[in-house]
């Protein structure tokens, strides 16, 4: 007993050393470079899109850097980005954003991946005052807190659901869909699929009887069984299938629900539908006509100038590989801060966040601008653009028409 | 449950000492951010050795122990949002609710083993579910968020570290009673222990609701610290195992081991992210596995190794 406490005592002593003999600051002086800080998921679940978000904010920081820094008030000034592996996890997500403003000291936040890490991290940014700009959090509740340093490059899912409603019913009205049209509407039990959800239920409630939610279940993030739910859809025979999933599950169900022998009229899972990683998964065959609605495309090369030397400068750095939404978010954010830092033309977070908070920036994003409104609480509202999987392995965008490629069916194989 | 706990004074002055040197700490040299980690690492000290009650004096190992971190925060959460009660007030009501929900999980005490530990991956996972579609109560799956007050954020370092040693002292305390030899007699035999009237089910309704008030009173100032809470994390599975995880890497069924599992959770953790990005679950996995490989008492019996072989080194030199 004497030895056990008396080992407790220096342990407690110990632990609290090492942290206590850091410095309590850094003095600023003359200041060389912009220490910007950033996790995104490297490991875990979402390790995967972790990795594309890494690839769009060094490509953001190299671009800067080639040009000798950011002009700030007059002296070009190196940015430094300071990134760690939040693991997918939400406290992780939040100790490392306390670090990186704490011990590390960084200037500014880039955000994570995923809403749930972005809430979370967010949260750490607000308490500290430090300007938050991320590409990896959609669902609107985050916005919904208040928070003043929160800025958010992804359009709401909300709106993602109402532009996949808008293009279904100019197919019903075309004639190419049955009225009333039954939907099966699965949605991930987070707020990402609550938004998705309550977007459906109020379009399908406001269409006076043209649709009809035969279906409404939810379910877990990265499960591995989908059976339950789509044994729901088949026997309610649905003509729409519409699901919110992040990638890994959209590949897992869909695989599931091929092999349940399901098809619908219209299927899409949200955001997810075009990534290349789906089509090498499960096969171009098994993907066609899924529709998916995705905040960027590299088609928008095509009609937007921004869009067009970002995809060459991804390619010139990643070995010829196209960019996804993924990367363009990244890398979208990255230079939205980027600009605000130079527009405030001080290494200064208050006047930093005054200028993200009035920022009007030319954008790669579907309509060319990238601002914050702060009525929506910081949140981009730039419209989504729908792609439709070919049978030729392409995914062109169908709508909005300006901006289209190729006109979106009804999937014909279906009945 | 008779009988006063024996708890020799000069460790429990070396004890209050340490933790007087800890409370002046940031008002002495602490950074911003070694006051954090501390903060995190008093809670999960807390959590731990909480748990330890249950899972290290009755043997009884709780893979749902998540569901009384997770109601505790939210029921603070809603008392201080909705009934605008100071948070320490809050804190007493969600230790409270999850105390009593422990007690709520009688039926599985009267398993044993690996039985017990199934159920309570049930309970833990059942709550979790319920909770993350009670939207009325944690508000579903966007959770909930507190008001934003740095201040108070700062000053939960210290009650933190009340809490954390509380717990140990009350870890201690228990441990050297006679409430503590009537669970470590339920934890080696239930039927013997019963033969000398130590009734098993009364023992382990007490201990399992003191130990659920105990995390649940961590969770609900987890809840205050962090000013945002969502049910996916808060009941989630890996929390539960976390708990599980730091005891034996600390030392499960010994006083206070589990306290060391926490500490190099929180700070060996943060380390390894930091210098290795992407080695850091590995390394991770290599110090479990070597723990528990080649010392079940964990760092705590890795420590009584070397202080013995110091003493036996020092006997043979004074021989």
């Amino acid at each position: 007993m004497t030895c056990r406490a008396r080992s407790l005592c220096v342990l407690l002593v110990l632990a609290a050393i090492p942290a206590a003999c850091k410095p309590k600051s850094t003095a600023s002086g003359d200041r060389t470079e912009i220490l910007i800080g950033a996790t995104l998921p490297l490991t875990g679940a979402e390790a995967r899109t972790g990795g594309f978000f890494k690839e769009g904010y060094e490509l953001a920081f190299d671009e800067v850097n080639q040009r000798g820094g950011l002009d700030v008030g007059g002296k070009k000034l190196k940015v430094t980005l300071k990134l760690y592996d939040d693991t997918s996890t939400q406290d992780t997500a939040a100790s490392l954003a306390d670090k990186l403003i704490k011990s590390d000291k960084v200037d500014f936040l880039l955000g994570t991946y995923s809403t749930a890490l972005v809430n979370r991290q967010s949260t750490v940014a607000e308490q500290n005052k430090v300007p938050y700009v991320n590409g990896g959090g959609a669902a609107s509740a985050i916005y919904k807190r208040g928070y003043k340093y929160l800025f958010g490059a992804l359009s709401s899912i909300e709106l993602l659901s109402t532009t996949l409603m808008t293009w279904i019913d100019e197919q019903q009205k075309a004639g190419k869909l049955p009225r009333p049209s039954k939907i099966a509407l699965l949605w991930e039990n987070a707020s990402h699929g609550k938004e998705f959800r309550e977007g459906v239920a109020s379009y399908a409630g406001k269409s006076g009887g043209a649709y009809e939610i035969a279906v409404d279940e939810s379910f877990e993030i990265n499960a591995k069984d989908f059976s339950a739910v789509l044994g729901k859809v088949k026997a309610a025979g649905t003509d729409i299938f519409l699901v919110d999933a992040h990638l890994p599950d959209y590949i897992t169900m869909q695989r599931q629900y091929i092999d349940a022998g399901l098809c619908h009229k219209v299927a899409s899972y949200g955001a997810r539908g075009a990534e290349k990683d789906a089509f090498e998964k499960l096969g171009k065959d098994n993907v066609q006509y899924v529709l998916s609605g995705t905040w960027w495309s590299p088609l928008l090369a095509a009609t937007n100038p921004l869009a067009k030397k970002y995809v060459e400068a991804f390619k010139a750095k990643y070995g010829g590989r196209t960019p996804e939404w993924f990367q363009a978010l990244g890398y979208e954010a990255a230079r939205a801060l980027f600009t605000a830092i130079e527009q405030a033309g001080a290494v200064d977070r208050e006047a930093v966040r005054g200028k993200l908070a009035a920022l009007k920036l030319d954008s790669l994003l579907p309509g060319g601008v990238l601002e914050f409104p702060q009525d929506k609480g910081g949140q981009v509202q730039a419209s989504y653009v729908l792609q439709q999987n070919q049978p030729d392995g392409t995914s062109p965008i169908i709508f909005p028409k300006d901006v289209a490629a190729a006109a979106g069916v009804p999937d014909p194989r279906c009945k | 449950m008779t009988g006063r706990p024996r708890i020799p004074p000069r460790p429990a002055w070396g004890f209050a000492a340490a933790c007087a040197v800890l409370a002046v700490l940031p008002a002495l040299v602490l950074s911003d951010y070694a006051h954090d980690q501390l903060t995190e690492s008093y809670l999960m000290i807390a959590c731990v050795l909480a748990w330890n009650w249950m899972g290290g004096f009755v043997g009884q190992i709780s893979f749902g122990h998540a569901a009384m971190f997770g109601l505790g925060g939210f029921v603070a959460a809603r008392l201080i949002l909705h009934v605008h009660l100071p948070a320490p007030v809050a804190w007493l009501g969600g230790a409270i609710a999850a105390g009593v929900f422990a007690l709520g999980a009688h039926p599985t005490l009267r398993l044993r083993g690996p039985y017990f530990s199934i159920a309570t991956i049930g309970v833990g996972e059942v709550s979790r579910h319920v909770f993350t579609y009670w939207e009325r109560f944690t508000g579903g799956a966007t959770g909930l968020s507190l008001p934003i007050d740095v201040d108070f954020r700062y000053q939960l370092y210290w009650w933190t570290l009340g809490l954390a040693a509380a717990v140990a002292v009350a870890s201690l305390a228990i441990r050297h009673s006679s409430f503590g030899l009537r669970l470590l007699a339920i934890k080696a035999d239930v039927d013997a222990a019963a033969d000398v009237g130590v009734s098993a089910t009364l023992y382990q309704d007490v201990i399992f609701a003191l130990s659920g008030a105990a995390v649940g009173l961590a969770g609900a100032m987890h809840a205050s610290y962090q000013s945002d809470i969502e049910p996916s994390d808060m009941f989630g599975f890996d929390r539960s195992i976390t708990f599980v995880l730091l005891a034996v890497i600390g030392g499960v069924g010994t006083s206070l081991g589990p306290a060391l599992g926490a500490v190099v959770f929180v700070l060996v953790r943060s380390y390894l992210l930091q210098s290795f990005p992407t080695l850091h679950l590995g390394l991770y996995g290599v110090l479990l596995i070597a723990i528990i490989l080649f010392e079940p008492l964990g760092l705590t019996g890795l420590g009584r190794r070397f202080v013995r072989r110091v003493r036996g080194a020092r006997r043979a030199g004074g021989a």
